[in-house]
């Protein structure tokens, strides 16, 4: 059989630069690499020496989709080096700002970003000209999402108001009273995306995987509980690089993680999968019509789990909104000491890492960032070398059409992915 | 007929604030036919704007190759605006996007300009390079006249 190559040179609809190829010669896939080149952008190096506070607002410019994941892990994993802890009430607001960056993500990736895969469209300005409904929707879902970000962190974008210890100044009761009637369409909303995204044609894909994500006591994940698997992980977030190693490989600047060498899925489709009794009763029910109780081991079907997400946040933010009370302060203050910390959150993308060493003046020695994407880059190399085998049948312009959609599934951000420190560099 | 001019930008990324120089002079003038936004953040929330108003002005720096200073004027009506005119952003939807989602969703307005302000320096900091801020001269008057062209009723 003649040897072929599927080749994208740049993935469209993903957050980033990144490319794909993959090889095929006898019939049997022999290389399949998503290739990053958006260059390394060496957050990790450039934090050395910075004072532990600068942090939240440094981290927060790897990424303009989810600047408030990387905020509040850093804060989480400064604050556990510092050893404070911060009242309920700024709990419930970071819970709040991060959920308005869920909707903000999700409905961003869900419409506009990975429904044209579906519905045989280019880009999302093609679904506005024929599924103008559906826009419409997208646009004030991610527009209430961007209005929580705003109240609370001060911007829609790279907010300002987050701080190791809590928050600089504390979001007007009003404006957060006048959340909730948006949000309560937006629950409204999120249901009829679940039902949309159950109607939307996928191809057949089940895989097993390896599926990683945080379980926390009584609540959807977010920001607390031990890391776990679907094969058996059990760990405290202090042990995280003690199970996941990270390896640079030549065709891409942004490193991957693996667990013993192999690849792991975290994500929408692994917070489900482990976290189904977590879900309100509401998302439970909307993802058992979408024929999901036992998760979902079709990446292709990720859409239906991220709406699903999405109702949950929609959910999770109204309660919050009604059982909010006020601290007694913005923030507590927080004295540095020399320590070693992590921290893991669920970004919207998954499991985020972040790691810091201060001294005892509270300078950063040293910092280490893991985003979703990274993790799961090795099980979308995997995605790509299995479906390609499977799909080999099909042409050539549908068999490249539906590995980037493969690669859409993860909802990737390349930009967060290329955060890294180490670039090797060899000459002959 | 109401008209808003929309100054897209970074300020503390030099001639990428030029757009927002431009709100500031244009505020300043205190006519009460112009409202003045700045778009710093999420562009794409200007689709909800597009229908609210009758004449819509948007400006941003761009990179054509002209000299820095050069003042591009188009009617995204007539004509989709050239997307490689604006820095690539791997995370957001641009203006490009945002009037494309306008137009395909039946939202722009009956009137539309888009005013390109030639840059040149994108480093850190702030202020514009002198070419550029003397354009703004000219890009005022041009404002100027598009809020007269169009007299509130």
């Amino acid at each position: 059989m003649k040897a072929r190559t599927v080749t994208v040179p740049v993935l469209a609809r993903i957050e980033g630069e990144a490319g794909l190829r993959v090889r095929l010669a006898g019939g049997r896939v022999t290389n399949a690499e998503l290739r990053v080149f958006e260059p390394p952008r060496f957050f990790e190096a450039f934090l050395r020496g910075r004072r532990f506070d600068e942090t939240p607002d440094i981290v927060a410019r790897i990424c303009g989709i989810c600047p408030v994941a990387h905020q509040l892990t850093a804060i989480l994993a400064l604050e556990r080096a510092c050893g404070v802890q911060v009242d309920p009430g700024i709990r419930q607001l970071r819970r709040l700002i991060y959920l308005g960056e869920w909707i903000e993500s999700h409905a961003l990736h869900i419409y506009l970003l990975h429904a044209p895969d579906f519905v045989n469209a280019p880009d999302a300005i093609a679904i506005a000209g024929s599924h103008r409904e559906l826009v419409e929707r997208a646009l004030r879902l991610k527009q209430i999402g961007n209005e929580i970000v705003t109240v609370v962190g001060g911007r829609e974008i790279h907010p300002i108001n987050l701080k190791v210890g809590g928050f600089y100044r504390l979001p007007d009761l009003t404006r957060l009273s006048a959340l909730a009637e948006p949000l309560r369409w937006a629950v409204d909303a999120a249901l009829d995306t679940v039902r949309w995204t159950t109607t939307l044609p996928f191809p057949d894909f089940e895989q097993q995987y390896e599926l990683v994500s945080l379980r926390p006591h009584d609540e959807y994940p977010l920001m607390e509980g031990r890391i776990i698997s679907n094969a058996g992980l059990d760990i405290q977030a202090s042990e995280y690089e003690e199970i996941f190693e990270e390896e640079h490989v030549k065709h891409s600047n942004a490193l991957r993680s693996a667990r013993q060498h192999q690849p792991y899925m975290v994500g929408p489709i692994a917070r489900l999968a482990l976290n189904f009794d977590r879900l309100s009763s509401r998302a439970r029910t909307a993802a058992e019509e979408a024929g999901l109780p036992a998760g979902c081991t079709n990446p292709f079907r990720s859409i239906i789990v991220r709406a699903i997400e999405l109702l949950q946040a929609c959910e999770d933010a109204l309660a919050l909104l009604s059982q909010y009370e006020p601290p007694h302060a913005a923030s507590i203050a927080v004295a540095p000491r020399a320590a070693r910390a992590g921290a893991v959150s669920e970004a919207p993308r998954g499991l985020l890492y972040h790691r810091y060493t201060l001294d005892s003046r509270g300078l950063l020695l040293d910092a280490k960032i893991v985003p979703p994407t990274a993790q799961n880059q090795k099980m979308m190399e995997r995605d790509l070398a299995n479906f390609v085998a499977l799909h080999q049948e099909l042409p050539d312009d549908q068999l490249t059409w539906r590995c980037e959609q493969a690669m859409r599934n993860y909802d990737p951000c390349i930009s967060c992915a290329t955060h890294f420190l180490k670039l090797q560099v060899q000459r002959t | 007929m109401k008209t808003l001019y929309i100054g897209i930008g970074n300020q503390f990324r030099r001639d990428d604030g030029a757009a927002l120089a431009l709100a500031s002079r244009l505020r300043a003038l205190n006519d009460p036919g112009l409202t003045v936004i700045e778009a710093t953040d999420d562009v794409i929330r200007l689709v909800d704007l597009w229908g609210a108003y009758d004449n819509v002005v948007v400006a941003d720096a761009v990179v054509t190759g002209e000299a820095a200073g050069t003042l591009h004027r188009r009617s995204p009506l007539e004509c989709p605006l050239a997307r490689h005119w604006f820095g690539a952003s791997s995370h957001q939807l641009g203006v490009v996007e945002a009037i494309e989602l306008g137009r395909a969703m039946n939202r722009l307005p009956a009137r539309m300009t888009f005013v390109g302000i030639e840059a040149r320096d994108f480093g850190e900091g702030q202020g514009l390079t002198p070419e550029v801020e003397r354009a703004l001269d000219i890009a005022t008057e041009v404002i100027k006249a598009e809020v007269h062209a169009c007299p509130v009723q």
